[in-house]
């Protein structure tokens, strides 16, 4: 009943008409595959379980490991050391700190590992009253300012050291090794085969996580929380802001942080030895988001890293006796963060966004 | 036009509408995506003219997201059909229309079927219906079709294979297909095909020759989307509303074996001819709009996909891979400017969506001038890569973003895409345009 002999007619002549149009368009699809641009790499797909792997043996872990050391380290020097060699312990410690603060994704993020060692500045204020009453819980929201690795730069920085200091310095210490040592043993015992099991590209692939995290410590804590907020670059009044400089007590190690948080960002970029993200970007070819990507990328960490160099110690004064210079400096960081958030993601086609949600 | 054919497609149509939409919003429900993209937001986006629209509170939300359960269970039976479509549509499109962020064009085509399964009744125990309500279901579905094959047909999708060249690779690890995935040549093939598909796609489903064939093709094109990309429920959306276009029969048998059977066409009761003219002039509207609005971009020079004016409601369902950054900086009455941190204002996903739409950003700027209330003005630095091509400057970052324009003016504050200023150009001009500008 429903079918008309008009709509009949019409089906027929649409149908051999566009047979017609398909054919040809198949015959330019065959042809457009039989003749693949001689330039390209014949599809060489990238491992990316390799590069998890990769990530997670060489990178990773031995960074948590690393950053375990020296917190105990720190925690022996505060123990039976003197206290130049506990400052040089601490030095240590927030150097290693660098490289795990790149990889804030996990069990880092499960313990808010980088709010609870290293939210500077630190209010020092709070932190005499602790050393006072000594009942401070670390790893609450409203803690997070007089504990880890700032609070420790203070103490062993600035006022009279003693005995109480010294008490709750070590106290602090052994909070910080403990929250390293709980993220490492996390990694370890179960979510490394995890990570490197999750092979997908989508929100909660390992490289999904990875990246994201990546590109978020850089941007945030390395480009705008080392330098880019002494500098003034988001302050109101675009005046320096010296006190916010990380290791502001110690004074003459910021830049040292900068410098150790470029090597790691380096690091991972190249993936150390193995197989890294400039490997990524060049399994996909001789294009503009390939090897040229890859060049410039490398190219540009290496612009930004002797841009660092041209800074000193202390940052927090530098920052306002060279402001322009400390700018110039940022824009060397900033770029960066262009090549890898908006080339970079977009090239790999990771959904660059933190959520999960669908598209189109 | 008039002209009585059965009832029964549109009664399927109906039918497994209802279950989508419920299985649509049962899932929107499940992943949390009322709090992340309605309730917890600080800023919305909305669309022009609907700046009005009450922000849903957390009653509010619990009220639309049951109202569109409950219309689309009221959907699925006959008698309250209609009053079911009313219901879901309007809760879903008050939630669509309240933040450009979340837009997809699937979406837009679900509040459509919903706007026609109001005006349209398709019930079991009416065995006829007038043809051109059935031709309004199948037009819309071969319209979708066709527009987005059209979108297809351009240089990135064709010539460069652009964007499926980077998404595709992505895919090598997946079982049998994986490692062809990596081949260059099958980014080739899927655009050209995908593009063929589309345009062949409404002249198929409407000859009953092709149709047979064709269907499982369609079944295989949809369900590869669905595995390659995450595009939520669209390909059921499609496969399951294109069986209007089959015929009677299989929907008699269909309904038949599912105990559920319909009343057959046998004496067709008469449909009151006032009551058609209406829904003849609004579908005829509807249907003149639907084919002209698409074409809207025509009107704007430049690259469509780069300036984004008349983008949306056209079907350009994947056709991008488009990424970028935006930097807002206001200037103060005092002469300082300083940067407006937007990470910890909008949402992850109304970041990533801003930083690529132009009036998006100009929504961005108005909202951090109103925050500021003063005679300030802003301008961005938005840096966009597009299809593999290196990040460029977007907008001229000299203008001041917080004047309003509507979405729909033409968007001379887009640089061309032809104009690429990387970042280091841009770092040696910036401070001399500053003064040239005046900023």
């Amino acid at each position: 009943m429903g079918r008309s002999i008009l709509k009949e007619n019409i089906g027929m002549n649409w149908g051999s008409f566009m047979g017609l149009q398909f054919f040809l368009l198949f015959m330019v699809l065959v042809l457009a595959g039989c003749n693949p641009d001689e330039q390209d790499e014949p599809g060489d797909s990238f491992d990316r379980e390799a590069f998890l792997i990769n990530a997670a043996d060489n990178l990773i872990i031995p960074a948590y490991s690393e950053a375990v050391v020296s917190a105990e380290n720190l925690c022996i020097a505060l123990w039976d050391g003197t206290l130049e060699q506990s400052r040089a312990a601490l030095k240590e410690c927030a150097m290693k700190w660098q490289a795990v603060a790149l990889f804030d994704f996990g069990p880092a993020v499960g313990r808010n590992l980088l709010g609870t060692t290293n939210s500077h500045p630190c209010d020092s204020l709070d932190v005499d009253e602790d050393v006072m009453n000594g009942n401070v819980v670390p790893g609450l929201p409203s803690t997070l300012d007089r504990t880890g690795l700032p609070a420790l730069d203070y103490l062993l920085h600035k006022g009279e050291w003693n005995a109480d200091r010294l008490q709750h310095a070590t106290f602090l210490a052994n909070h910080l090794h403990d929250e390293l040592q709980a993220v490492h043993d996390s990694w370890v015992t179960e979510y490394r085969d995890d990570f490197v099991s999750r092979t997908d590209t989508d929100i909660g692939s390992g490289l999904g996580m990875m990246l994201n995290a990546f590109n978020r410590t850089y941007e945030g804590n390395v480009r705008k929380g080392k330098l880019g907020l002494p500098a003034g670059v988001f302050s109101f009044s675009g005046n320096p802001a010296p006190q916010l400089a990380e290791a502001y007590h110690a004074g003459d190690w910021s830049v040292d942080l900068l410098q150790e948080a470029m090597l790691a960002t380096e690091r991972i970029y190249l993936g150390g030895e193995g197989i890294g993200l400039d490997d990524y970007l060049q399994s996909l070819g001789d294009v503009s988001y390939g090897t040229e990507l890859d060049a410039e990328i490398k190219a540009q960490i290496a612009a930004a890293q002797a841009a660092v160099l041209t800074l000193d110690d202390p940052l927090s004064e530098y920052v306002v006796s060279n402001q322009p210079a400390a700018l110039d400096v940022y824009s060397e960081l900033q770029a960066l963060v262009i090549l890898l958030k908006v080339d970079m993601m977009s090239a790999l086609g990771v959904l660059v966004t933190y959520q999960d949600t669908d598209g189109d | 036009m008039t002209r009585l054919v059965s009832a029964a497609p549109l009664v399927t149509l109906r039918r497994l509408f209802a279950v989508l939409t419920l299985c649509s919003t049962v899932r929107f429900i499940g992943y949390g995506w009322v709090e992340t993209q309605i309730l917890q937001p600080t800023w919305l986006f909305p669309f022009d003219g609907f700046e009005w629209l009450p922000r849903p509170t957390v009653e509010g939300a619990i009220l639309l997201f049951s109202g569109m359960l409950a219309g689309s269970c009221l959907m699925f039976f006959d008698r309250v059909a209609r009053l079911g479509a009313f219901i879901f549509f309007i809760c879903f499109t008050y939630v669509e229309l309240l933040d450009k962020c979340n837009y997809l064009n699937h979406y837009y085509f679900v509040s459509l079927v919903a706007f026609l399964l109001i005006l349209i009744p398709a019930r079991s125990d009416r065995p006829m219906v007038p043809l051109f309500m059935k031709l309004a279901f199948q037009g819309l579905l071969a319209l979708v079709y066709f527009f987005a094959g059209l979108a297809k047909l351009h240089t990135d999708w064709l010539i460069e294979a652009l964007p499926l060249s980077i998404w595709l690779p992505q895919h090598s690890s997946l079982p049998l297909i994986g490692p062809l995935l990596a081949e260059r040549w099958i980014a080739y093939a899927f655009s050209w095909a995908g593009a063929a598909f589309d345009l062949f796609a409404p002249f198929a489903l409407f000859s009953d020759k092709l149709r047979p064939w064709f269907y499982p093709i369609l079944v295989v094109f949809h369900v590869l989307t669905w595995v390659l990309f995450p595009i939520g429920i669209f390909p059921w959306v499609m496969i399951l509303s294109t069986t209007v276009f089959f015929r009677d029969d299989w929907h008699y048998s269909l309904w038949d074996r599912l105990g559920l059977p319909l009343a057959k066409a046998q004496a067709a009761p008469l449909v009151s001819h006032a009551r058609m003219g209406w829904q003849f002039a609004a579908i005829a509207v509807l249907f003149v709009f639907q084919v002209i609005f698409p074409w809207r971009h025509l009107v704007y020079p430049g690259n469509p996909f780069w300036h984004e004016t008349g983008y949306r409601f056209g079907w350009r369902v994947m056709l991008m891979e488009k990424s970028g950054m935006a930097t807002f900086y206001v200037k103060e009455e005092t002469g300082v400017e300083r940067i407006f941190e937007l990470d910890k204002i909008l949402t992850p996903n109304q970041v990533k969506m801003t930083a690529t739409q132009p009036d998006l950003l100009r929504q961005v700027a108005r909202r951090i001038a109103a925050e500021n209330e003063g005679e300030e003005r802003v301008r961005a630095e938005v840096w966009v890569s597009m299809n593999g091509r290196r990040s460029q400057l977007y907008l001229d970052p000299f203008e001041d973003l917080s004047t309003p324009i509507a979405s729909w003016a033409s968007r001379t504050y887009v640089l061309p895409l032809d104009s690429v200023i990387r970042p280091a150009e841009w770092d040696e001009m910036r401070e001399n345009l500053r003064d040239e500008r005046g900023w």
